[in-house]
C-alpha cells in the first residue's frame, strides 16, 4: 500500500483534533463521537471506519468487499446504531424482486383502493448484504435511490429521507449463483472498501471481547440524523483550492488513459473523489482539502469504477495497482 | 473484381488528355502534348527514387517560389504596379475599365501557365516511389503543427495522404478554363476527361451501361445549364438596362426625326418625370439645353440632312472631348442623366467649349452639333464647360435656308406671314427682333388644339399662324425658324430641355420641360431664339399633379443610389485604404493570434507554470530545500506529510513544530482563503527555527 499507512498521525483523528485543532468544530465532535463508537465493535479497522464515514458524511454510499466474516455487516450495523435513525437490511438472494425493495402497491379490499406499501428502502441507512446475489434486474433498483434519493415506483416520484445511506457487502470469492454488478452500479458507490483480515494480535482481543456478548448490543446512539445533517453541510463547506481541484481531475484523466483500462474513471468519480477529500479534511479539522487527503482516498474511490482489459487483468495488473500506479506518475501538488 | 482501396493505389488520372485539352485551350498544343507524353512515358520507366519528407518539403517550397516568381513577373512584365495605380488614382472610367481589363488579363495569363508552373513538381513525384504525397507537404501550417494534429483533418482526410497526380490533373483542368479558344466541343471535351479519370473510382455496385448513361445525362445537363447562364447573364443585364431606362428617359431619343405634335389634337401631355439634373456652381439657371438639331422641314416631322454622326476623336486624359479650340470661359455646368443601354443624346448648351468626366467609351456628333454617347454606364454626369464663342454647329449651308420642302399651305402661310411682317430684306438681328415681338403680341401658349379646320387648303401650321394663333413650343420654334427662313436668315430647329425649377443648387428638367426652339445665324455665329411665349412654363406647371413629390422623393432616392453605385473619383481610394488597412490588421492578428494560441497551448499542457499559485513564497520550501538535501528529495508524487513520513523526520524531537510548519503551509498553499498574516508570522518563526536545528552539524547523524 503507498499511502495511508493506520498509524498515519493524520487518520488519527484523536491525536490530530487534540494537536491541531484545540477547539474541536461541532460537526467534527459528531464525527468523533461515530467514530469512536463504531471502533468499540470492529477492532483494529480505524481507517477503514474512517473512510466509511468519509463517504457517509460526504452524501456517498459505500460497497464493502471482502471475504465472509470479516465484519462487513458488522460495521454497518455497527454504523446503524451508532446514529438513532432508521435502519433497514435486505439480504440479497437470487429471487429477490425490485418491488422487494421498493416496495408494493397492495388493493385493500375493505377501501377498494390500492395503497403503496413502502420497501426497504425507505430509510435512513439501508444495509444491502450480499448485493451480488441479486439478479442484476434488482440492483438496478437500487440505481435511482442512490444517485438520486428518489424512487419511482408505479408511475410515482416517492422522495426517500434526507439521509439515506447505502452500504452494500459483496463477497468477492463466491462465484456460484452471484452476478456482478453492473459498471452502473458500481460508479453509483462512491467508495467500496476491503477491511482484511485483522493481525493476529487485534483478533485475539477481539475474541476476548466477544466472549460474553457482541459489542455490538453494547453500544447505542451516539448521534441524531440531525447531527448527521450538519455534518454532511459542514462537509461541503470545506474549501478546495483551484490546484486541488487540478490535482484531481488529472489524477481520474490518468486512470482513463492508462494502457490497459477499457473503461476510466467517470467524472461521477472526480466528485466523488473532491467529496470524500473534503470529509477527511474535516476529520482532520481542517478546512482545506490537501494533497494528503485526495491520495489516501483514491484508491477506494477510483479503483472499483475502473474496468481493465483482460490482457491486463492476466498479466496481473488490478484495479487497485492501476490507480496506485496513477498516482505515482501524477506529480503532486507540494 | 477489384476492391476500391485497390483501384485507388493504381488509377492515375489521363494527365495526357488533359494536358492536351489545357493546350488546345491555351494555344500552347505541341508543348502540352510533349508535356503529356513525358509524363506518361515516366509511368513505364524503372528509374525510382524514395524521396525523404525533407526533399519533398522543399521541392514543394521551390515550386510555390516558383509561382510566386511567375505571377510577379507577369505582373510586372505587363502593365503592373502602374496599373493598379491608375485603377486607384484616375477618375476617367474608361480608363479604369482598360486597366481591370488588363489586370484580369494578367491573372487569365497566369492561370493559363499554372500547367508550366507545377510541371517540375509533378515529374519529381512522378519518378519517386512514392504514389500519394502526404497533406504535411504542402500546407507550412501543417508542417508546424506536426505529425500529432492528423486527427483535426476531416474525417476523409483521415489516411493524411493526397495523390499528386490527381492535384495536378486537377490543376490542368482548371488551366484549361482560362483558355482562349472558345469552342462549343470545350465543355463536353472537359467532362469526358473527367469522367475519364474518375472511371476507376466508381462504384462496382452499378453497372457500366448505368454510369454511362448518367455521364450522357451530365453531359445534356451542362449544356443546358451553359445555354441557361449565358441566358440569365444577358437577363440580368437587360434587365438592369431597363431598370435604369425606367428612371430616366423612357424610349430612345431620335436626333435624326424630330416627329413633333404639330397638328396633333387635343392635349399636349408630358409627364413630370424628372430627365435631367442640372447643378450650376452659381446657381443661376441653366438656359437651354439641346438635344438634337434638325434643319428640314416637311410634314410635320423635323429631320437632319446631314445624318453622319461622327466619332469624336479620343478623350483627353480620358474622359475630356473638347469640341472647340475657343478659350476656356470658367462656365462650367454639371449635368446628370439616366442613359438607355448605354447610349443617350447629350444635352448641351450653346457655344460648348468642352465635355468632362463623361465616362461613356465614345461621343458622336454630327454636323448640326446634335451629340450623343454611346456603351455609357446607366446614370452618367459630366460636367460642360461652356461660354460664347463656343460650340460646334457646322457653319450655314444651303439648308439652313430651304423653304422647298413645305407642302402648300405651310408655305403660302409661312410666305403669307413674312409679308406681312416685312421681314425679307431685313438684317438678321431686326427679323429676329420682329419675330420676337410678334409672337410676344399676337400669340399665345396653350397646349389644347382643337379639331383642325375642315378646309383642305389648311395645314396645322397655318392654322396656327393664320387662324388660332395659338400653340405649344413646336408651333413657335417651327414658325421661327422658317419665317427666319423667309427673311433669308439660316436658320435650324433645336429640340431639349429648358431647365426651370431650382431645388437647391440643382436645376431640374423634367420630361414636360421639354422644349424646342430656333437656332439662327446671326453676326457669324448661332444664337438660340425662343419665341415662345414666357407663360408656357406656368402653363406646364399646372401639370403638376399632387404625386409629384412623392414620385420626386423616389426619383431622387433612386437617383442617390445609382449615383453611389457608379460614382468615379475618390471614393475608390478610400475603399482601397480601408482594404489594405483591414488586410494589414487582419495580418497582424493573425500573427498575434498564433502568438497567443500558442501561450493558451502551454498553459493547458503546463497549467501549475503559467497561472500563479497562491503560497509559492512559503518559508515552507526553504526548509524543505535543507531537509531534502541533508535526507534525500522529495518524490514527484509524494505529498510533503509523505515524504517527511518516509525520512521518518515526524517522531524526532522537532516532529511537533514540523508539523505544524507543514500544517500552516498546507493552509498557505491549498485553502483558497489564504493564511492570516498572524499564522504566516507563526511558519516564518518555525521556519526559522527549524532551518537553523535542521542546519546545525550532526543533526542528521542524531536522527539517524
Amino acid at each position: 500500500m503507498l499511502i495511508g499507512a493506520t498509524s498515519d498521525p493524520v487518520s488519527n483523528p484523536q491525536t490530530e483534533g487534540n494537536r491541531d485543532a484545540p477547539k474541536v468544530t461541532p460537526p467534527q465532535e459528531t464525527y468523533l463521537r461515530l467514530h469512536r463508537t463504531i471502533c468499540q465493535v470492529i477492532r483494529g479497522q480505524d481507517a477503514t471506519v474512517r473512510r466509511v464515514l468519509a463517504a457517509f458524511a460526504s452524501g456517498g454510499h459505500v460497497l464493502l468487499n471482502d471475504y465472509p466474516g470479516t465484519g462487513k455487516t458488522t460495521l454497518a450495523k455497527a454504523l446503524a446504531r451508532a446514529i438513532a435513525a432508521q435502519f433497514t437490511r435486505i439480504q440479497f438472494t437470487p429471487d429477490l424482486l425490485p418491488s422487494d425493495i421498493l416496495g408494493v402497491a397492495i388493493f385493500h379490499q375493505s377501501n377498494g383502493e390500492f395503497r403503496f406499501h413502502e420497501g426497504p428502502v425507505f430509510t435512513n441507512i439501508l444495509l444491502a448484504d450480499e448485493i451480488n446475489r441479486a439478479s442484476p434486474r434488482t440492483q438496478s433498483a437500487l440505481l435511482e435511490a442512490m444517485a438520486e434519493g428518489q424512487v419511482s415506483v408505479e408511475g410515482q416520484r416517492r422522495v426517500l429521507p434526507e439521509l439515506f445511506f447505502v452500504i452494500a457487502t459483496q463477497n468477492p470469492i463466491e462465484f456460484r449463483g452471484t452476478y456482478p454488478l453492473p459498471e452502473a452500479q458500481m460508479d453509483r458507490f462512491a467508495l467500496q472498501l476491503d477491511l482484511g483480515y485483522l493481525p493476529p494480535e487485534e483478533e485475539s482481543a477481539m475474541l476476548a471481547a466477544q466472549m460474553r456478548d457482541h459489542p455490538l448490543d453494547r453500544i447505542s446512539a451516539c448521534t441524531t440524523v440531525s447531527e448527521v445533517l450538519a455534518l454532511r453541510r459542514a462537509v461541503q463547506d470545506v474549501r478546495v483550492s483551484d490546484e486541488i481541484r487540478r490535482y484531481m481531475v488529472e489524477l481520474v484523466a490518468a486512470t482513463r488513459k492508462t494502457a490497459g483500462v477499457r473503461l476510466g474513471a467517470s467524472p461521477r468519480a472526480s466528485l466523488a473523489l473532491m467529496k470524500t477529500s473534503q470529509a477527511l479534511a474535516l476529520f482532520a479539522g481542517m478546512e482545506c482539502v490537501t494533497p494528503d487527503h485526495v491520495q489516501e482516498i483514491a484508491v477506494p474511490v477510483l479503483a472499483h469504477r475502473l474496468v481493465l482489459d483482460p490482457q491486463a487483468q492476466y498479466s496481473g495488473q488490478s484495479q487497485r495497482s492501476v490507480v496506485e500506479d496513477v498516482l505515482r506518475q501524477v506529480p503532486t501538488p507540494a | 473484381m477489384n476492391s476500391p482501396s485497390d483501384n485507388v493505389r493504381h488509377a492515375t488520372p489521363p494527365i495526357l488528355l488533359a494536358l492536351a485539352l489545357w493546350a488546345w485551350q491555351a494555344d500552347l498544343l505541341p508543348w502540352g502534348l510533349a508535356m503529356g507524353a513525358i509524363l506518361e512515358a515516366l509511368r513505364f520507366s524503372k528509374v525510382r527514387f524514395v524521396p525523404r519528407t525533407e526533399d519533398l518539403n522543399r521541392l514543394w517550397n521551390a515550386t510555390v517560389l516558383l509561382f510566386i516568381g511567375v505571377a510577379l513577373y507577369l505582373f510586372l512584365a505587363r502593365r503592373g504596379l502602374e496599373s493598379v495605380g491608375t485603377i486607384v488614382t484616375t477618375s476617367s472610367p474608361a480608363t479604369r475599365l482598360d486597366e481591370m481589363r488588363e489586370m484580369s488579363q494578367t491573372a487569365v495569363v497566369l492561370l493559363r501557365w499554372l500547367p508550366f508552373v507545377f510541371y517540375p513538381f509533378i515529374v519529381a513525384t512522378s519518378v519517386s516511389r512514392t504514389t500519394t504525397l502526404p497533406w504535411e507537404v504542402f500546407s507550412l501550417r501543417l508542417r508546424a503543427m506536426g505529425p500529432e494534429v492528423s486527427g483535426l483533418r476531416p474525417p476523409d482526410w483521415a489516411t493524411g495522404q493526397i495523390h499528386p497526380g490527381y492535384l495536378y490533373f486537377a490543376l490542368v483542368l482548371f488551366a484549361s478554363c482560362a483558355g482562349t479558344a472558345r469552342s462549343k466541343a470545350y465543355l463536353p471535351l472537359l467532362l469526358s476527361v473527367l469522367a475519364l479519370a474518375l472511371w476507376p473510382w466508381r462504384s462496382r455496385r452499378y453497372r457500366a451501361w448505368s454510369w454511362v448513361g448518367m455521364y450522357l445525362c451530365l453531359l445534356v445537363g451542362a449544356a443546358v445549364t451553359e445555354r441557361g447562364i449565358e441566358r440569365a447573364r444577358q437577363t440580368l443585364l437587360a434587365l438592369e438596362g431597363r431598370l435604369m431606362q425606367n428612371a430616366g428617359q423612357g424610349d430612345r431619343f431620335d436626333q435624326l426625326h424630330g416627329v413633333t405634335s404639330i397638328g396633333a389634337v387635343g392635349r399636349l401631355k408630358e409627364s413630370g418625370r424628372i430627365i435631367l439634373r442640372v447643378r450650376t456652381p452659381d446657381g443661376t439657371a441653366p438656359g437651354l439645353l439641346r438635344e438634337a438639331v434638325f434643319n428640314r422641314f416637311r410634314a410635320s416631322v423635323w429631320g437632319a440632312t446631314h445624318r453622319e454622326f461622327q466619332t469624336v476623336g479620343t478623350p483627353i486624359d480620358g474622359h475630356i472631348w473638347r469640341f472647340s479650340r475657343r478659350q476656356r470661359s470658367g462656365r462650367f455646368m454639371t449635368i446628370a442623366r439616366y442613359t438607355a443601354q448605354g447610349e443617350a443624346p447629350i444635352a448641351l448648351p450653346s457655344g460648348t467649349i468642352m465635355i468632362t468626366n463623361l465616362p461613356a467609351l465614345a461621343v458622336e456628333t454630327n454636323y448640326l452639333a446634335s451629340a450623343r454617347m454611346h456603351e455609357a454606364p446607366p446614370l452618367v454626369v459630366y460636367t460642360v464647360e461652356h461660354g460664347p464663342g463656343g460650340g460646334f454647329d457646322g457653319p450655314p449651308d444651303a439648308d439652313d435656308t430651304n423653304l422647298d420642302s413645305l407642302k402648300g399651305p405651310d408655305s403660302e402661310a409661312i410666305e403669307e406671314t413674312a409679308q406681312a411682317l416685312g421681314l425679307k430684306g431685313q438684317p438678321p438681328d431686326h427679323a429676329v427682333a420682329i419675330l420676337e415681338r410678334y409672337f410676344a403680341t399676337k400669340f399665345e401658349y396653350t397646349r389644347w388644339q382643337d379639331r383642325s379646320t375642315g378646309q383642305t387648303n389648311s395645314s396645322p401650321l397655318a392654322a396656327f399662324l393664320r387662324e388660332s394663333r395659338a400653340g405649344h413650343c413646336e408651333y413657335f420654334a417651327t414658325a421661327t425658324v422658317l419665317l427666319l427662313r423667309a427673311a433669308g436668315v439660316p436658320a435650324r430647329y433645336a429640340v431639349g430641355f429648358s431647365p426651370g425649377e431650382p431645388r437647391g443648387d440643382t436645376w431640374l428638367a423634367r420630361a414636360r420641360d421639354a422644349h424646342a426652339w430656333c437656332l439662327a445665324w446671326i453676326n457669324g455665329h448661332w444664337q438660340d431664339v425662343d419665341t415662345t411665349p414666357g407663360t408656357w412654363r406656368q402653363h406646364e406647371a399646372v401639370a403638376a399633379g399632387w404625386s409629384e413629390a412623392i414620385r420626386d422623393w423616389f426619383s431622387d432616392a433612386w437617383y442617390h443610389f445609382a449615383l453611389w453605385r457608379q460614382r468615379g473619383g475618390n471614393w475608390r481610394i478610400f475603399v482601397f485604404a480601408a482594404g489594405m488597412i483591414a488586410l494589414s490588421w487582419l495580418g497582424w492578428r493573425q500573427l498575434r493570434g498564433s502568438r497567443w494560441r500558442r501561450a493558451r497551448e502551454q498553459q493547458t499542457a503546463h497549467p501549475q507554470r503559467t497561472s500563479p499559485l497562491p503560497g509559492l513564497d512559503s518559508e515552507f520550501f526553504a526548509l524543505a530545500a535543507v531537509i531534502a538535501r541533508n535526507h534525500g528529495p522529495r518524490l514527484p508524487h509524494e505529498t510533503p506529510r509523505a515524504w517527511l513520513r518516509r525520512l521518518s523526520l515526524i517522531g524526532t524531537p522537532t516532529a511537533s513544530l514540523l508539523d505544524e510548519a507543514l500544517q500552516l503551509h498546507y493552509r498557505l498553499r491549498f485553502d483558497p482563503r489564504g493564511l492570516p498574516e498572524s499564522d504566516r508570522c507563526r511558519l516564518r518563526e518555525l521556519a526559522r527555527q527549524l532551518l537553523g536545528t535542521h542546519r546545525a552539524p550532526g543533526f542528521r547523524n542524531r536522527i539517524d
